[in-house]
């Protein structure tokens, strides 16, 4: 009842003209940016995070993040279906039988089901965050800080461990993303680390320069390295005759209402778990509709429950991912770490507080959240063409343009070249890592979750009088500590399980995506 | 598939790639972990200085696995995924934008030069005039061929984000040359 009450003032709150403009900027800048290829929800977020700056009004913004976040999801899957570029690992599932369908001259029904099924899951796990998010919120105020540490340990490892291909290299990867934490001066203390004498790195190094160096700059360099692999050809929407009509026969949707509603049951909760925000659930989707399916013989040559399945659970968990970002204040995957950049510029402290302090901004995000599904739902599928058309921009200008921008964002949000170029040092590491397979959002969450975990760990520590124990006498901290050590072994659990059967194993080890 | 007659030396080549690399982490760590060590103040549990010291003895744990692993025979099921030599195939469709020269590690390296030109440049040429440099060699570099193209662009894009930024939304961007 409560629930309901606060709902609809938010969506009192949103419902207001200047809002809705808000959201209808928000969604249509995130699809344009989007529909880019090898763009993910993560760098449009950062690359537009300057136009925000001059904002004043925190609610606006936020309606118009939520916007750019869901638009920039949309726009991705129709780069994934008509160019076969995923712009993020969660849109993989959709690329693998996305770009059959396509090329099968089934390009609509593909899209339609992705964004259909894109708005069926958002709604219904928009209305399980409006239940759940107030409820984790209470519980949360009984979290303290030992608790905290082992939830941002767990968050970080979860990722590392789950996605990518390779332990070491993501721990290598998750390591270098702390290091960059601890660049600085310390909150504490006031001790400089690490800044080797300089004075540019007394600030420490912000999130907005190592997103836009790792993804931006480090991106192209990659594309740049790699020219000749790039697919320049957009599918057609149709080929030839017949398919002019309709987007998706009565059998398409006898075929996609299921695998919705079951990648929503995989996406909500994955999202909200620390598991790494899409990656999981959407293999999880495909791999169960590849097996469950009547029509597996098509699966690899345009299923379409292989569209949209994974298209569910990937929209669902990024309102699962929002419940630990708002409640907790801790991001689980890369793009949540960006947008908790975000909250912070406005100097909005997501966790169990925000729900008191500002319900107002909280339950209008909600709100915008069924809002911004919408506009997508009326703006995708109509406008279809008009995306086509963003995706012919020529290779070259495009990331000569993607280059100026994210110069451009550095620029606008530090006001020193010294900075930009911090920004590009970081790129050419990022199009190393790339070269060399290392996956990039375990550096992210190292940067974002590192020097909250060391803060919330010496404040544990503080309040115990430097007793160690208090991080094993609570059951709750106990607990989520277990997990850690669950998470690094979950990858290994198939050869673990091969060898107590006493058989050669010959499986690898547990994986689901590279990062995005 | 390029050379395909010599899987073998390439194959060497990229488990060399793997060890420098590798050695190359591991030497890194090292430097971080003694500078961490030698910086004075708190090494206490509470303190500022234990974070550092604990990250960095992880990077060179980590490295040193990750050095272990390049030096062994990648047989068993736990090998790396090989390190993807650099293999151009033909483009399926060549429209004046594909570039001719081999990629490699040209291509990024002449766009990391204009990055620093325009860097440079911006607070002394101002935005407009090094973005739109900028684009024109970029481009060209990524292997654009159509310059009037390249440079309408190059004019058009920066003059219309620098009078949104500064005119709707406040933010400073250096003007440099450009009489605005």
């Amino acid at each position: 009842m409560n629930v309901f009450g606060d709902l609809l003032s938010g969506f009192g709150t949103v419902l207001t003209p200047e809002y809705l403009l808000y959201a209808a900027i928000g969604v249509t800048l995130g699809t344009f940016v989007g529909v880019l290829p090898g763009i993910g929800p993560a760098l449009t977020i950062a690359l537009l995070l300057p136009v925000t700056f001059s904002l004043d009004d925190p609610i606006g913004t936020f309606i118009m993040f939520a916007g750019i976040y869901y638009g920039a999801m949309y726009g991705g899957s129709t780069t994934s279906i008509l160019l076969n570029t995923p712009g993020e690992s969660a849109s993989v599932a959709t690329a693998i039988e996305g770009y059959q369908m396509a090329r099968r001259g089934r390009a609509k029904a593909a899209l339609a089901t992705a964004a259909i099924g894109s708005f069926v899951a958002g709604t219904i796990s928009t209305l399980l965050l409006s239940l759940f998010a107030q409820p984790v919120a209470k519980l949360a105020t009984t979290f303290r800080a030992a608790d905290y540490f082992a939830l941002a340990l767990l968050a970080m490892v979860a990722v590392t461990a789950l996605v990518g291909r390779s332990l070491v290299r993501g721990l290598l990867s998750l390591i270098f993303g702390l290091f960059l934490g601890v660049i600085g001066i310390d909150g504490l203390t006031g001790q400089a680390r690490f800044t080797f004498g300089t004075m540019e790195l007394l600030e420490g190094i912000d999130v907005v320069v190592v997103i836009v160096g790792l993804f931006a700059i480090g991106e192209t360099l990659f594309v740049a390295s790699r020219m000749h692999h790039l697919p320049e050809h957009v599918t057609p929407l149709e080929s030839g005759a017949g398919n002019h009509k309709s987007w998706m026969s009565r059998d398409d949707w006898r075929r996609s209402w299921a695998p919705w509603l079951r990648g929503t049951a995989v996406g909500f909760p994955f999202g909200a778990l620390p598991s790494g925000g899409a990656d999981v659930p959407t293999f999880l989707s495909y791999t169960y509709e590849k097996h469950r399916s009547k029509n597996r013989e098509q699966f690899g040559k345009g299923a379409i429950e292989g569209v949209a399945g994974p298209e569910a659970a990937n929209n669902a968990a990024f309102s699962g991912v929002l419940v630990p970002l708002l409640t907790l204040g801790i991001p689980t995957s890369a793009t949540a770490a960006v947008m908790l950049a975000a909250f912070q510029i406005f100097n909005l402290q997501p966790g169990p507080q925000l729900f008191d302090n500002s319900p107002e901004l909280v339950w209008a995000l909600i709100a915008s959240l069924y809002v911004g599904n919408v506009l997508l739902l009326a703006l995708n599928l109509p406008l279809i063409r008009v995306w086509v058309k963003v995706l012919q921009i020529p290779r070259p200008i495009l990331y000569a343009g993607i280059l100026v921008f994210a110069t451009l964002g550095v620029y606008a949000s530090t006001g020193s070249v010294n900075q930009v170029f911090i920004a590009y040092g970081i790129g050419v590491i990022g199009f190393g890592m790339r070269h060399f397979d290392f996956p990039i959002a375990p550096v992210i969450l190292g940067l974002i979750l590192g020097p909250m975990m060391e803060l919330q760990f010496r404040r544990a520590l503080v309040l115990s009088n430097g007793d160690l124990t208090v991080f094993v006498s609570r059951p709750l901290t106990a607990i989520l500590l277990a997990l850690v050590v669950v998470a690094l072994l979950v990858p290994y659990l198939p050869r673990i399980v091969a060898r107590l059967r006493g058989r050669p194993a010959e499986s690898k080890r547990l994986t689901f995506a590279e990062d995005d | 598939m390029s050379a395909g007659s010599e899987p073998v030396r390439q194959a060497t080549q990229s488990r060399r790639t793997g060890v420098v690399l590798a050695a190359g982490l591991l030497a890194v760590g090292v430097f971080l972990l003694w500078s961490a060590v030698t910086a004075d103040g708190d090494f206490g549990a509470q303190g500022p200085r234990l974070a550092p010291v604990v990250i960095t003895v992880a990077w060179v744990v980590a490295a040193a696995v990750f050095l272990a692993m390049q030096l062994r025979p990648q047989t068993d099921a736990t090998a790396e995924p090989e390190i993807d030599p650099e293999t151009p195939t033909e483009d399926e469709e060549n429209d004046g934008d594909a570039p001719a020269a081999k990629a490699g590690w040209l291509a990024p390296g002449g766009v990391l030069a204009a990055l620093a030109g325009l860097a440079i440049a911006l607070e002394y040429a101002g935005f407009v005039v090094s973005a739109a440099l900028f684009i024109v060699v970029t481009a060209r570099i990524l292997g654009s061929r159509h310059l009037v193209r390249d440079v309408i662009v190059a004019i058009v894009l920066p003059v219309v984000v620098y009078l949104g930024f500064t005119r709707l939304l406040d933010i400073f961007l250096p003007a440099g040359v450009f009489p605005l």
